[in-house]
């Protein structure tokens, strides 16, 4: 896994434009995501009206007073120069993907692939899938299985806090495992 | 209706009175009616997580041990974190009562006695569901999947088929299914049927509340042996809990034994035989009879450290119990 500086604990929200990063850093934030946020000119790749056009930036300030930093990159692959950036030294990543997608399978393995291809602690959330479709997501799961790849995936809705605070336990469960490789048999 | 009897030992008067409060809710919607007695009497004890409070758990009565939640979970067979909601409370007695009430059915059994158990219904499901759940697991892991398979029950036809991930079911069967009540027969190969009338589940659902039945591993998996996943069980609809997100992320790095997967999960070993189970049972276990969990360190000491107190840090200020 990735090494993370002494000083810092950050996590990284990727996924498509409109997968929710904003909604999900700002879900668990101290204060509201701090968001570089401009006109969406690109509708046909994502129907809403602003859009992220650099990252967003949250942090979570702990009891020691150090902090936990989450970041989100922008979703447009013309910023795709920033993602290795935004990666370096982070703890985890978080990748919110839209189920509706008609590319959901595409996007699962860009990103994946893009952040570490399983080499580094990743959980997958999966947004707007239709009630109880579970199958979606045993299809996804089995798309990376075939890879040699197991990160967990759960269907979230971003604007509930109880969804994100799951990815995010899983997550550090991840980098909580990875450490304890090491544990006497 | 089955009464029991529970003694508080050590909790605070607002977490007695709480859980007094919660009994008189349940009470007249459970199967089985709770009341408060002295501690030499009850058949259940509810304990602080105290020091002090070691020697009741010795003692051959069912320990339900209470832990503030921004303490580690003790590794206790049945634990509720302080809050908790009398959902919570229902759960962890009733799996209490059905271990309680297979336990009576075991000495009666070894003492030969013929009379007729009390829960006798409970009983037989439980013996009833080791032939179901293996079958399920056969059903499931077979090279040769047979495209639809059925179990049968007084409640009516439960099918099942491994290639579509899925069961189907009616809702008098579901319920029962549900509330762990159902007595299934072994699966065995179905004729092709319309199911337009039954409701579609996924697999790993039925796999979970089957294994929910078990008091210990199942007779057809290795006790002794090594298990991995092959990839994360959708362990949302299996009742999100940390031990689970826990053993996944270890057992989809490295094969483990069960006696690691209590430790590093921090929960009792029924709750990681369930587990176990249910992974078998949705076709994500690979057991490796016997084998030896690998030792390897990834990181220097210092890292690990500094990562330990970060994560503890951000599950208290997120929330996330401990």
């Amino acid at each position: 896994m990735n090494a993370v500086a002494s000083n810092e604990f950050k996590i990284l929200f990727t996924g498509p434009m409109g997968a929710g990063k904003t909604t999900a850093i700002t879900a668990i934030s101290d204060h509201e995501a701090v968001s570089t946020d401009v006109v969406n000119t690109d509708l046909a790749q994502c129907n809403k009206e602003l859009t992220t056009a650099a990252l967003d930036y949250g942090q979570i300030v702990l009891p020691d007073n150090s902090c936990v930093r989450l970041y989100g990159t922008p979703g447009q692959e013309r910023f795709r120069f920033m993602w290795p950036i935004l990666l370096n030294n982070a703890a985890g990543v978080i990748v919110l993907l839209n189920g509706e997608h008609p590319e959901l399978l595409e996007h699962l393995e860009h990103y994946v692939d893009a952040f570490g291809a399983g080499k580094v602690p990743m959980v997958i959330g999966v947004g707007r899938l239709p009630a109880e479709d579970l199958g979606r997501l045993e299809t996804l799961a089995m798309r990376l299985e075939e890879r040699g790849i197991a990160l967990p995936i759960f269907d979230a809705d971003v604007r509930q806090q109880d969804d994100v605070l799951l990815l995010v336990d899983a997550l550090l469960c991840q980098i909580e495992a990875d450490d304890c490789r090491s544990m006497e048999a | 209706m089955e009464n029991r009897t529970l003694a508080f030992i050590g909790l605070e008067a607002d977490t007695t009175s709480a859980c007094l409060s919660m009994l008189k809710i349940m009470n007249g919607r459970s199967s089985v009616e709770w009341m408060q007695a002295a501690p030499e009497e009850a058949d259940v004890l509810m304990l602080a997580n105290d020091d002090g409070n070691r020697q009741w758990q010795d003692g051959n009565k069912p320990c339900i041990v209470i832990y503030h939640n921004n303490e580690s979970k003790p590794a206790a067979p049945y634990t509720l974190s302080h809050p908790f909601r009398v959902m919570q409370l229902i759960s962890v007695l009733e799996d209490v009562s059905r271990t309680l009430t297979e336990s009576s059915s075991t000495v009666d059994t070894k003492a030969n006695t013929p009379a007729p158990q009390p829960a006798s219904r409970a009983a037989t499901a439980t013996s009833g569901q080791t032939d179901f759940s293996e079958s399920l697991y056969q059903a499931v892991t077979s090279q040769d999947k047979q495209a639809l398979y059925q179990s049968e029950s007084p409640q009516g036809t439960l099918y099942v088929s491994p290639s579509a991930g899925a069961y189907f079911i009616q809702e008098p069967l579901y319920n029962e299914v549900r509330h762990k009540t159902a007595s299934l027969s072994a699966l065995k190969p179905a004729n092709e049927t319309d199911l337009s009338a039954y409701i579609r589940r996924p697999i790993a659902e039925l796999a979970w509340m089957t294994a929910q039945l078990a008091s210990s591993l199942p007779s057809w998996l290795p006790k002794d042996g090594s298990f991995r996943l092959k990839r994360w069980p959708n362990v949302r609809s299996a009742k999100s809990d940390r031990a689970y997100l826990s053993m996944s992320a270890l057992m989809t790095k490295q094969p483990c034994r069960r006696e690691q997967l209590a430790a590093h999960a921090g929960c009792a070993q029924q709750q990681v035989d369930r587990f176990l189970s249910a992974c078998a049972m949705s076709n994500l276990l690979v057991c490796e009879a016997g084998a030896a969990a690998p030792v390897t360190r990834t990181a220097t000491p210092d890292e690990p450290r500094r990562r330990v107190s970060f994560i503890q840090g951000l599950r208290h200020r997120l929330g996330l119990s401990s």
